[in-house]
């Protein structure tokens, strides 16, 4: 089921939560004179089927709290629950892992093998799946990201946007019903990103809860639902069109918005009448064509 | 921009990776770029488009033996006396992640590097660091005696990035220095390039694939594809042709995109706008007539 | 080294794509083969037995299709080295080494120094072997990915796991170690390029240019070091977001089965090595 936007703003939400994440402090050096908590109290729910984009500055603790996810790090302070199972019980977390899976920031450093097939099979060769089961999955996590054609082909031989969606059908070999992106776009070119933002959403689409942390913030604008981090906490939430609307505070936070939304906010300044809320080129060229056609009229 | 000599000039230029093996490799095709002095030039292309391959050429990272002609400040770079330290000190690179490369122990010896193969004397040596790191923003007496791999991320960067600046160099190439950082950090780091062009006169050679980074700093672009120069031109004529970037793998900044899809309706915007600001005085024009 | 391109003299661990004779033959089976011939190569101290050693050498690489002159330039980097230790040889062995098949015979000496018919052939043949085993070396990467051969590696010491071999793990680290030698070249490449950028000299005037070369190689090991470290770090969440245990209840993609030719192949390369070790002292050169 389509996590839908409505569905949020009725609180009530049409899909229960696949992650829980219940008041979690986390510091790398809890035991030291004086820790630095990279998160400080984070509540939050990841909802199944939904996209989820978290936001925020080098520093804000957004990967951290990813790798929560997943159980790569456990909380000083707090507990994160995964499909009801507990992040901390050791004896869960091969299963968590197969729940959420996640995709990193560098291409290369996440590639073992030096064969893309064989690459894609490491995780659910991990797990033990049998042969057949194994070229099955395979096959069909290649044809998803639409890397079929080089799959025996060597990693090092592929662009950037290449090896992030090998990596992705890797992650994704596994069957996760979670999806974490950790800005696995940063490193990228425009044409890279486009092609890993396009795997993800045909992933969305049939189902898989994504959870991308980015800085792009018109990758964010696709989302359902964005966090913004800051300080280790959450600092706003909302719809696309309610985070990145507000565009004073998201510049003293240090992020971006996209530019139509700064343009928005713009012209908004100048006629109060203008929605200051755009968040895409389509949206503004309406806008804008609508009141040529009927100037003075309002919303 | 008065007629002045251009400080890079690159002919037809081709280059093959690993002649002659089985992995030969072919990243330009008959490559073209000219740079005059003072200017803020953008390379845009795709991924293997032959950008970085092309401004390993001016400063003779890779030597021009094969067909093409490239010349830096009036020099041919084919000719085999040339005093490659000359041009390198007139020319300098940062590449993407220039933070992997510091090795000093010490962050003044490591940004001392350049000078000391200069030449120069300590002295000497001791005020280009120091301008270099007032130029990025480290404080020399707080930063110069510190071990360089305690530094955070940031600020190993910077250091990294005042290595280069210290050998003063009048054209600065930044290779895909900005992918791969946050808005704020890139923001910052063009912020202090942009200085070093304003008060400094050094030309800036910015290879980018952030659309708008390129739109709000460039004066002009060169458009690379498939190892050939494919557009020229001012920054403002290049991004008001979104379809044609687009079948040579690239987009534009947004406001451009609109600007265009407008101009298809029949709203003809005068100017094409490359950032918020223009598009927002644009737009306003347009709406209150 | 102006030309920075430093994959052209890694021919070691470069696969190339091929559909020879010597590529299909079981990893396994060229595993063997290689063992075997090694074996063989480890008692030839004639030159006619390192003839035909070599010439079977030098037989399998034109039999693979692949660029012969490409395989021998990998040895390019090493070429100062090697010329250095063969002067030695020739000029510090002779007295010492009793030549196979000949009379000791010297042709010119020197206070301690003396070139003799020993000394001549202890360079041949060291020569000689050394490329047998390059070639065959070069050639097993060539013909088989690295993939195929960790796998026919493992699976050959599967049978030992028993007595507590950690086949897979090894072959994991062997397969990692491989995958990342062309990233680290790259690396190396950009660090070389970067410092180069800054006015640093590489690899000029000979002999003398190569010990500055070796200090600036330490500068930039620093941060090569580093580099392999934050990969090593980042490769390791990786594995484990993705299950990694260890190899206890593994399964794997990959899968060969022993055809007649690979058996085949293994047969005559142990006739071949039996003859030539049976017959060793019957060379007649």
């Amino acid at each position: 089921m389509k996590f839908t936007e409505s569905g949020w703003d009725e609180g009530c939400g049409l899909s229960e939560p696949i992650i829980r994440v219940d008041d979690v402090r986390f510091s790398y050096n809890p035991a030291g004179p004086r820790p630095v908590f990279a998160l400080d109290g984070i509540t939050l729910e990841v909802y199944r089927g939904e996209y989820l984009a978290v936001v925020g500055h080098n520093g804000s603790g957004k990967s951290t709290l990813a790798r929560h996810f997943n159980a790569l790090l456990l909380p000083t302070r707090g507990e994160v629950w995964v499909n009801g199972l507990n992040t901390r019980q050791r004896q869960h977390r091969l299963d968590i892992r197969r729940a959420v899976g996640m995709v990193f920031q560098v291409p290369d450093n996440q590639i073992v093998a030096t064969v893309v097939e064989e690459d894609v099979a490491f995780g659910p060769a991990n797990l033990g799946v049998p042969e057949a089961e194994l070229r099955r999955r395979v096959d069909w996590a290649l044809d998803v990201v639409g890397m079929q054609a080089h799959r025996r082909r060597a990693p090092h031989l592929l662009s950037s946007g290449q090896k992030q969606r090998v990596a992705i059908a890797g992650a994704i070999a596994m069957l996760p019903q979670v999806l974490v992106l950790d800005e696995s776009t940063s490193m990228l070119d425009p044409a890279g990103r486009d092609e890993v933002l396009r795997a993800v959403r045909a992933l969305n689409r049939e189902g898989t809860t994504i959870v991308a942390i980015t800085h792009f913030m018109h990758e964010a604008a696709e989302a359902d639902r964005v966090i913004v981090m800051e300080g280790g906490r959450l600092a706003m939430q909302g719809s696309p069109r309610q985070v990145f609307g507000q565009v004073d505070r998201l510049r003293e936070l240090y992020l971006d918005v996209p530019p139509i939304t700064e343009l928005a906010h713009a012209l908004h300044q100048r006629d109060a009448a203008f929605p200051a809320d755009l968040l895409t080129v389509e949206e503004m060229e309406t806008e804008v064509m609508r009141r040529r056609h009927s100037p003075g009229a309002s919303r | 921009m008065s007629a002045a000599q251009p400080v890079i000039q690159v002919t037809d230029l081709h280059h093959t990776y690993l002649r002659n093996t089985p992995l030969e490799v072919t990243a330009l095709k008959g490559a073209t770029l000219e740079v005059l002095p003072g200017e803020i030039a953008g390379i845009i292309g795709r991924s293997g488009a032959g950008k970085s391959t092309l401004v390993q050429h001016l400063n003779g990272l890779i030597r021009c033996r094969q067909p093409g002609k490239v010349i830096v400040d009036g020099q041919d770079m084919a000719d085999p006396s040339i005093d490659l330290k000359a041009i390198r000190q007139k020319v300098g690179l940062i590449f993407q992640r220039p933070e992997q490369q510091l090795f000093e122990r010490l962050v003044g010896d490591d940004i001392a590097f350049g000078p000391k193969k200069l030449g120069m004397p300590p002295d000497q040596r001791r005020e280009r660091v120091r301008w270099a790191m007032e130029m990025v923003g480290l404080d020399f007496e707080q930063f110069k005696d510190r071990y360089t791999f305690s530094l955070s991320g940031g600020e190993m960067r910077k250091a990294a990035i005042a290595g280069v600046l210290a050998l003063q160099p009048r054209v600065l190439i930044l290779d895909e220095a900005t992918t791969g950082l946050d808005p704020r950090s890139r923001k910052e780091l063009l912020a202090r390039m942009l200085n070093l062009h304003d008060q400094h006169g050094v030309t800036l050679i910015l290879v980018s694939s952030n659309m708008d980074e390129v739109a709000q700093l460039a004066d002009r672009i060169t458009v690379m594809d498939g190892g050939q120069t494919v557009m020229h031109g001012a920054a403002r004529q290049v991004f008001g042709q979104p379809e044609q970037l687009s079948r040579h793998g690239l987009g534009v900044p947004q406001v451009s995109a609109l600007a265009h899809r407008l101009s298809q309706r029949g709203l003809t915007v005068p100017r094409t706008p490359l950032t918020v600001a223009e598009a927002a005085e644009e737009l306003w024009r347009v709406l209150s007539s | 080294m102006e030309s920075f391109e430093f994959l052209r003299n890694v021919t070691i661990g470069q696969y190339f794509e091929g559909h020879s004779v010597v590529h299909r033959i079981d990893p396994r089976a060229k595993i063997t083969v290689l063992v075997v011939l090694a074996i063989v190569n480890g008692f030839m101290f004639s030159y006619l037995g390192n003839a035909v050693l070599l010439a079977v050498c030098i037989g399998s690489v034109l039999a693979s299709g692949i660029s012969f002159r490409f395989m021998l330039s990998g040895i390019k980097p090493a070429l100062p080295f090697i010329l250095m230790l063969a002067l030695l040889q020739l000029l510090f062995s002779g007295a010492a080494y009793r030549p196979y098949g000949m009379p000791s015979q010297t042709y010119w000496q020197w206070d301690g120094l003396s070139v003799t018919s020993g000394s001549i052939q202890l360079v041949s043949i060291t020569l000689m072997r050394f490329l047998e085993i390059f070639l065959l070396v070069s050639l097993l990467t060539a013909t088989s990915t690295i993939t195929d051969l960790a796998y026919a590696i493992e699976s050959m010491l599967r049978p030992l796991q028993r007595f507590g071999v950690p086949a897979h793990e090894l072959s994991l680290v062997g397969t990692i170690a491989l995958r990342f030698v062309p990233i680290f070249a790259e690396q190396l490449e950009t660090l070389m390029k970067a410092q180069a950028s800054r006015g640093a000299d590489f690899g000029r005037g000979g002999i003398f240019g190569f010990v500055k070369t070796a200090r600036q190689l330490v500068s930039l090991l620093v941060p090569l070091f580093v580099d392999a470290f934050r990969r090593a770090e980042e490769l390791i969440l990786a594995m484990e977001a993705r299950c990694y245990t260890g190899g206890r209840g593994r399964t794997r993609l990959v899968r060969f089965r022993m055809r007649r030719l690979d058996r085949a192949v293994v047969v005559a390369a142990l006739v071949f090595a039996g003859l030539m070790l049976v017959f060793r002292d019957r060379f007649w050169f």
